[in-house]
C-alpha cells in the first residue's frame, strides 16, 4: 500500500471511531490494528504488541507520570489551592483583587500542578461562586477561572509538556524551564486582559471588596506548601539534583505530608486522590500503549518522512509551514482533547517542524499554548465545561465561551510573541545548559 | 436473570476496585522509593542501586491496573457531539459498537499479555541489572486486561438488555 493510502485510511478509520463515540485509546487502538495485522499478521503483531508494550512501560522517564497525576490530584483534594486564592483575594485589597487573587493563584497552583484541569476546578470551585457573590460579572469570572486553569499546562510541572517530551524524544527539564518565561508572560498578560476588561466594562469588577485580612500563621500556611513544593519540582530539575521523575516522586511525598499537615486534607481526600491517579492512569496506560501500535504502523509505512517531504516540496517559507500546524492544531483542538491530540498527531507534526528548521524545544512551547487554546475553545473545551458545572445556574457555557475569548486572545499574542523572540522559551534552557 | 448479571457486575466491580486499589498501592510504593533513593544519594552518599530499574519496571503493572476502573468510572476522553443528536434506540446501537470494539480491543491486548506471561515464564527470562524474572511484572498486567475483558462482556451483555430509554442511553 502507498503511504498516503495509509494515511488517509488510517486517519478516517481513526475519525470514524471518534465520532461514533469510541473513548479515543481504544479508537487509536482500533484503527491500528487492522493495519498491523496486514503488516505482520496474526501471531507476530501479538509478538509485535508484546515487545512495545514492555518497551513503552518500562520507561524511568515515564514513571513521571503517575506521580505528578498524584501531586495535582492531592493538591486539589486538599485547601492548599483554595486557600492560596483566599490569600490572594483577601491579602490585596485592591479594585478587582479577586480577579487578579483568582489568576495568582491559579499560577501558583500551576506551579504544583500539570493538570489544566484539576486547577480550573479546585481554584473555580472556591473562587467562581465568591466572584459572583461579590457582584462581578458572569462573564469576567467564568472567563479568567477556565482561562487561569490553563496556565497549569505552560507553567512547570506540565503533563502536556512531559508527553511532548516522551513522543518527540527531548529533554523533559529542558521543555519545563523553556515553560516559564512564557508562563510568566501569560501570567501578566491575563492581569492585563482583566485590567483592560474593567477599564471598558467597569460594571463588570465592583469597587469595593469587603474582605478580613488573615492572620500571619494562615498566610504561612497557605503560601509555604505552594512556594516549597514548587521548589523542589525547579530547583531539582534544574540544578540537576533529581530527574524529573525523582522531583516528582520527593515533591509527591512532601504533598502528602504538607496536605495532611497543613492542607486539611483527610483520609477520604488522600483516598480519593489516589483512585482518581489510578483513574488517570487507566486511560493514560492504553493510550500510550495504543499510541505505539499508532506510531508503528505510521513509520512502517514511512508516513511521517513521506508526509514531511510532501509538505516541503510545496516550498512553503518556515513561517507558512508553522502557520498551517497552528491553525491545525487550533481546529482539532476544538474536538480533542490535549492527551489524545499529542498521540495522535504528534508523531507526524515534529518531524515536519524539526526539517522545517525549528527548535523542538521551542516547539514545545508553542504546541503547549495551542492545547491550553483547545481546553477553552467549543465544542470540546474541557475548562469551559468544568467551571459551567461549578455554577450550573447561574452561569450559561455562553457565558462561559465569551469570557475566555479575551483570554484566548491572550494566548494568540503569546505564540506571535514567541515566533517573532524565540529566545523568550529558550533563553533560560541555554543558560541552564 | 438482570438480577443476577447485576449481581455479577457488581461482584466483578468489587475486584475491578481492589485491582486499582493494589496499583494505587504500588504507585505509593514507587513514591516512597524514589524519594529514598535520592535521600540516600545525597544524605549518605551510598546511591541505592535497585530503585531505578525496581520501580521502572513496577510501573508495567500500573499501567493497566486502573483500565477497568476507568471504564467503570466512566473516565476515558471520548466525542460524543455527534451520537448526542440522535435518540435513545440509535444511542444504544452505538453504545453496543462502541463496547465490542472495546472488548475486541482488550481481548487483543489480553491474549498478548497471556502471551507474554507464558512466554517469559517457559523462558526465564529477566530483567538487566536485578535479575527479576519478567513473567512477575507481566502476570499483574495480564491479569489487569483478563479482568477489563471479562468486564467489558458484562457490560456489552448490560447494554443489550437494557430497554433504549432517554434515562439509560
Amino acid at each position: 500500500m502507498e503511504w498516503y493510502t495509509v494515511g488517509l485510511s488510517l486517519l478516517g478509520l481513526l475519525m470514524l471511531f471518534i465520532v461514533i463515540g469510541l473513548p479515543i485509546p481504544f479508537a487509536l487502538a482500533a484503527a491500528s490494528l487492522p493495519f498491523l495485522w496486514q503488516i505482520q499478521g496474526f501471531n507476530t503483531s501479538i509478538v509485535s504488541a508484546e515487545l512495545k508494550l514492555w518497551g513503552v512501560w518500562i520507561d524511568y522517564i515515564l514513571l513521571a507520570v503517575p506521580l505528578f497525576v498524584f501531586l495535582g490530584e492531592l493538591i486539589g483534594k486538599s485547601n492548599i489551592g483554595p486557600n492560596l486564592y483566599q490569600f490572594l483575594h483577601q491579602g490585596v485589597r485592591i479594585k478587582g483583587s479577586a480577579a487578579y487573587g483568582s489568576i495568582g493563584a491559579s499560577a501558583g497552583f500551576g506551579a504544583v500542578c500539570g493538570s489544566s484541569m484539576v486547577g480550573a476546578l479546585t481554584i473555580g470551585g472556591v473562587a467562581l461562586p465568591e466572584m459572583l457573590k461579590l457582584g462581578y460579572g458572569k462573564r469576567l469570572s467564568s472567563g479568567v477561572l477556565a482561562a487561569g486553569g490553563t496556565l497549569s499546562v505552560l507553567i512547570p510541572p506540565s503533563l502536556i509538556l512531559l508527553f511532548y517530551g516522551i513522543v518527540t524524544d527531548q529533554s523533559i527539564g529542558d521543555l519545563f524551564i523553556a515553560g516559564v518565561i512564557p508562563g510568566l508572560i501569560l501570567v501578566s498578560s491575563f492581569v492585563i486582559v482583566v485590567l483592560v476588561w474593567g477599564m471598558l466594562k467597569p460594571q463588570d469588577i465592583p469597587g469595593r471588596e469587603e474582605a478580613m485580612k488573615m492572620p500571619f500563621m494562615m498566610v504561612l500556611n497557605t503560601v509555604g506548601p505552594v512556594v516549597l513544593i514548587g521548589l523542589v519540582i525547579t530547583v531539582a530539575i534544574y540544578a540537576g539534583i533529581a530527574t524529573p521523575t525523582e522531583a516528582a516522586a520527593v515533591a509527591s511525598l512532601l504533598t502528602v505530608i504538607l496536605a495532611f499537615g497543613v492542607g486539611g486534607l483527610r483520609w477520604q481526600g488522600f483516598k480519593d486522590a489516589i483512585f482518581a491517579t489510578m483513574r488517570t492512569m487507566g486511560y493514560l496506560g492504553l493510550l500510550l500503549s495504543a499510541g505505539v501500535l499508532f506510531g508503528f504502523v505510521l513509520t512502517y509505512y514511512r508516513v511521517p518522512q513521506q508526509f514531511t517531504e510532501l509538505f516541503l516540496s510545496f516550498d512553503l517559507s518556515p513561517t507558512t509551514v508553522l502557520m498551517i500546524v497552528l491553525v491545525f492544531y487550533i481546529i482539532l483542538g476544538m474536538f480533542l482533547e490535549p492527551v489524545s491530540m499529542t498521540f495522535i498527531t504528534l508523531p507526524t507534526i515534529y518531524p515536519l517542524m524539526s526539517a522545517a528548521g525549528f527548535d523542538l524545544i521551542w516547539f514545545g512551547v508553542v504546541y503547549t499554548i495551542t492545547m491550553e487554546i483547545a481546553v477553552l475553545t467549543p465544542p470540546v473545551g474541557l475548562n469551559l465545561y468544568v467551571i459551567q458545572a461549578i455554577s450550573r445556574d447561574q452561569v450559561t457555557i455562553g457565558d462561559v465561551i465569551v469570557g475566555c475569548l479575551p483570554f484566548i486572545g491572550a494566548m494568540i499574542l503569546l505564540i506571535a510573541i514567541l515566533i517573532a523572540a524565540p529566545q523568550i522559551a529558550l533563553w533560560l534552557p541555554e543558560q541552564m545548559s | 436473570m438482570n438480577e443476577g448479571l447485576d449481581r455479577l457486575i457488581g461482584g466483578v466491580e468489587r475486584a475491578v476496585v481492589w485491582l486499582a486499589g493494589a496499583g494505587a498501592v504500588i504507585v505509593l510504593i514507587q513514591m516512597l522509593w524514589i524519594s529514598y533513593g535520592v535521600f540516600v544519594r545525597y544524605g549518605l552518599g551510598k546511591p541505592d542501586r535497585m530503585v531505578t530499574e525496581a520501580t521502572a519496571l513496577l510501573l508495567f503493572p500500573v499501567a493497566f491496573a486502573g483500565l477497568a476502573y476507568a471504564l467503570r468510572e466512566d473516565a476515558y476522553p471520548k466525542v460524543t457531539m455527534v451520537t448526542d443528536r440522535f435518540g435513545p434506540p440509535v444511542r444504544k446501537v452505538f453504545a453496543i459498537i462502541n463496547l465490542i470494539l472495546m472488548l475486541g480491543v482488550g481481548l487483543f491486548f489480553s491474549y498478548a499479555g497471556v502471551s507474554a506471561t507464558i512466554r517469559a515464564f517457559n523462558s526465564g527470562v529477566a530483567s538487566e541489572i536485578l535479575h527479576w524474572p519478567r513473567y512477575i511484572f507481566w502476570a499483574p498486567g495480564a491479569l489487569a486486561l483478563l479482568l477489563f475483558s471479562f468486564y467489558a462482556v458484562l457490560r456489552l451483555i448490560q447494554a443489550i438488555r437494557t430497554p433504549a430509554t432517554p434515562e439509560n442511553f
